[in-house]
Formats: C-alpha cells, structure tokens, sequence
C-alpha cells in the first residue's frame, strides 16, 4: 500500500474547511449539522490515513468512537430540532438568539427578505418511474389499468 | 510583511485553486440579490478549481492503480461536499452528503480500514441520513423557506474558510516539503563512477566541476536539501555526516587524491539516496521503503502475534487495548437514546414522566 499521506491529509483538510464555510454561512439547522458531520468526515481522513503511516491500530479505533458519539450527537439534535420546529415552526438558526446572555444585542437582519417565491420552483428528488398503477377503487372502468408517467 | 509575500510566491500553486473555489462558493451559495455573476459560471470555477487541486497540490505515489482510485474517490467526496454546502433545498444537500460518505469511505478502503468503510456506510449513509430525511419532511411541508434562499454574510464567512483552508494548507505544505533530489544523487553518482579505480581518469579540479547542479555546487543543494528536510528524526545526523563528507571530498579532490575521494563519493551518493527514501517514507510513500509491515494492535504487538488481517486487528484494537471505552461509548448511546426519546416527546406527556 502506497497512497500518500500527504494528498490525505490535503483532501481531508478541504473537507475541513467546505464544512466550516457550511457551519458559518446556512441558516437551516439541518444543513449546519450536515456541514459538521463533514468536517467529522475531513477528521477521520486524518485518523486513517495516520494510523496506517504510524502502522497501528489506534486511528481506526478512534474513529470507531468518533461513530459512537457523531450517531448519539445526530440523535440529541434531531430532537431538539424538533421541539424548537414545533413550538416556532421555523429551522432558522436565528431563532436560538433568544438564548443570548442578557445585556447582549440582538442581531438584526439587514438583508431584504427575497422575491416573491412563485419564481423559484421547488425541486424534489423523484423516483424513477417503474411499472403500472393498481386499478383504482372507484375508477370508472375497472380492470383499466394506467401507465404510471411520475412517481 | 515582506516574509507574507515571499510565502506568498514560493506557495503560489496553494492560492490559485484556493481562489478560484473562493469564487465559485460566492457564485454558487444561495442569495436574494441579483446575481451579478451566472451559475454557470460559479460552476466551471469550480470544477477548474477540483482539476487544479488534483493537479498542483496532489502528488502523484509509483502506483498508478492506486493513485486513479485515490483521484476518483477524493473527486467525489470534494465535488459532493460543495454540492451539499451550495444545495438550497436541504434534501438535496442530506443526498450529496451521502455521496460525500461514499467517496470518503473509498479513501478509508485504499488506506486499510474496509471495516471502517462499511461500517461508515451503514451508519451515515444509512441511519443518520435517513434520519435527517425524517426530520426534513417531518418539518417543511410546504416548499422552501426563506432561510434555505440566502446565506448569513456569504463573502466574508467564504473569506473566514478559504483562509482557514489556506491556513491549513501552508502548514501541510510546509511540514511536507519536496524533495527534488535526483539531479543531485545523479551527479554523486557519476562522479562517483568515474573516480572508480579502473576508471581513473581525470583530475580532481575536473571532477569537482563536475559536481555541479544547475550552476550550482551540489553541495549546496544537498544542504538546501537538508534544512528543509531537518524536522525528520535521522536527518540531523546524517546532515552532519554529509557535511564531514563534503570537506574531505573537497580536500581530497583539491589535493588530487581521486582514488581516495572515490570512497567518500560513493558514501555521499548512498547520503543522497538516504534522503529521497525519508522523504517518501514521511512525504508519504509506505510501506515500499521499509518493506511490508501488518497493522498491529497494542495487544498482538505485546502477544507478539503477526497477523495481517486489518478488521481481526481492528477488534483486538477494541476489545484488547480499548475496552473500557467500548463500554462506556456503549453507555453513552443508550443514554443519548433515552434523552432523545425524552426530549422529542410532546411537552405534556414530559411533564407527567419528569414529574
């Protein structure tokens, strides 16, 4: 095995840092977790590629842990996204503001809210059509079955 | 100031890919403004800026195989990454985060860790994104927000990464510096072959002009060389050994010794190869230098068990050297679990079980 140190800890770096610019600059909650779980992943990059420079077996268990505890960190703040969302039904992270020390301003956004949202269509990941539908149970022709165009 | 610039031009490969993906993460990251500058062009920065990336700061190791895996995989991953960071719909960005895990645990198989790999899989790609899609639906039922449509201050939170990347990279560059140490070693070595007994031919002033680099004495190259390699644990010795070994060359070469000089030509050579090897081993190429050695953990090492299996080792790792952790990583989950479950809970029904 010969693949350089050197370009994993470069690419493992990148990761780091898309991740960081992620965390800084979204607003959705889910997406700033998302940008930390790739920073996580730009770590345990490091972690492999050195534990197999240093020919031991202390990298790839640590990051057994750096699992353990990303899938427990994943577990507490999809819970509390979920409280917050329900009692202010918003993702914006802005809402924690509310949690600031006491004496400390609030940040206010200077940016105009966007456009009328009719221009930008919502696009959502589709499954590729397969197969025909069931006759529908009160369709007008039973037996007749329908070419499924859209899933 | 001075010595910011001149950093500046020795690492000039670092910044110009550095720039370019500094651009196209402003084109391409959500804003309510006009966009001054077209998608399309956000996009082709970027994918100059991966091909640059490949080019200038990847090196490339002897294995070629390899090396193809290693440029598909970190392409992936780096081009999924963007894609999650520049996604307006998050769905999309929890997708290509997904394909971020694929390409990274492809990385994790060229480097010995296939448990590792799988097991990353199953956990990311797997439980935690299907999680996360949970929780998308579950939460935005009605289109986009306003939020997912424009980013907090997306120039100057760009400018705090790229130069926290570039940060990075200097130090990396730097800790790993090249070597370019054949033309030395190759005029060692000619030299060396013609100062040979059955080949004694010239003077010593010819064969000190030979000694040459570019214009410059080898010698000083060899110690450029040396300076920049120093933070290597065998290098101060050896540099120290180069160094006697020059002034005798120089001496003897001077004096017309050349059947002496010949010995500690050869040995200079043998210096040079010396550090071409530490800077494979460190710069990264394993494994070819000091031969093929297995992944060991701490107890197999101690049992003196010689086993090349990496996941047999990795659990030796776990449950030998590591196990208190695993319980106590054991524990932690089904702690968070509980608290999950708790805090997810309709307020009212928490009341009646906190209470």
């Amino acid at each position: 095995m010969s693949a350089l140190l050197h370009n994993y800890v470069i690419v493992g770096a990148i990761l780091f840092g898309l991740g960081a610019i992620g965390f800084i600059t979204r607003r959705n909650l889910i997406v700033m977790f998302l940008c930390v779980e790739m920073m996580l992943q730009g770590v345990a990059l490091n972690m492999v590629a050195f534990g197999d420079f240093h020919r031991n077996m202390q990298g790839q268990s640590f990051i057994v842990f750096m699992l353990t505890v990303a899938a427990c960190e994943a577990a507490m703040a999809l819970a509390i996204f979920l409280v917050l969302y329900r009692s202010k039904r918003t993702l914006d992270v802005s809402v924690w503001q509310e949690l600031r020390d006491p004496g400390q301003e609030p940040i206010y956004d200077t940016e105009a809210l966007p456009f009328d949202a009719s221009n930008e269509p919502v696009v959502h990941p589709q499954l590729t059509p397969a197969g025909v539908l069931p006759p529908r149970a009160g369709s007008a022709e039973p037996g007749v079955t329908e070419e499924v165009t859209r899933a | 100031m001075a010595k910011f610039f001149s950093w500046l031009v020795a690492y000039w490969y670092l910044m110009v890919p550095l720039v370019l993906g500094f651009v196209a993460i402003v084109t391409l990251l959500p804003h309510s403004g006009k966009r001054r500058v077209p998608v399309q062009a956000g996009l082709a920065a970027s994918i100059v800026a991966l091909l640059l990336t490949g080019l200038l700061l990847i090196r490339s190791s002897n294995d070629l195989a390899l090396d193809l895996f290693f440029y598909v995989f970190a392409a992936v991953a780096l081009a999924s990454a963007g894609a999650v960071i520049v996604q307006k719909n998050p769905v999309y960005s929890a997708l290509y985060f997904a394909i971020t895990v694929l390409g990274v645990c492809g990385l994790f198989l060229i480097k010995n860790a296939s448990f590792l790999a799988a097991a990353t899989i199953i956990v990311y790609a797997g439980a935690i994104i299907v999680t996360f899609l949970f929780v998308i639906m579950l939460a935005q039922q009605s289109g986009l927000a306003d939020y997912d449509r424009r980013s907090r201050e997306r120039v100057f939170s760009c400018l705090a990464g790229f130069v926290l990347l570039a940060a990075i990279l200097f130090i990396v560059e730097k800790n790993f510096p090249q070597a370019d140490v054949a033309p030395v070693a190759a005029v060692l070595q000619e030299a060396a072959s013609v100062t040979a007994p059955d080949r004694y031919l010239r003077t010593g002033r010819e064969i000190l002009e030979l000694l040459q680099v570019k214009g410059k004495p080898a010698e000083m190259e060899m110690q450029t060389m040396y300076e920049r390699l120093n933070a290597w644990p065998e290098m101060p010795a050896q540099k120290a050994e180069a160094t006697k070994a020059w002034a005798q060359v120089r001496k003897q070469l001077q004096d017309e010794k050349v059947v002496q000089s010949h010995v500690t030509l050869n040995r200079l050579a043998q210096l040079a190869v010396n550090i071409e090897e530490a800077h494979n081993r460190y710069g990264g190429v394993l494994g070819n230098v000091s031969g093929p050695r297995a992944i060991t953990s701490q107890l197999s090492k101690k049992n003196g068990d010689r086993r090349a299996d990496v996941v047999n080792e990795l659990g030796r790792s776990l449950f030998g050297d590591y196990l208190y952790a695993v319980e106590l990583a054991g524990t932690l989950l089904l702690v968070a679990t509980i608290a999950a479950i708790l805090i997810a809970q309709e307020s009212e029904r928490r009341k009646k079980v906190t209470a």
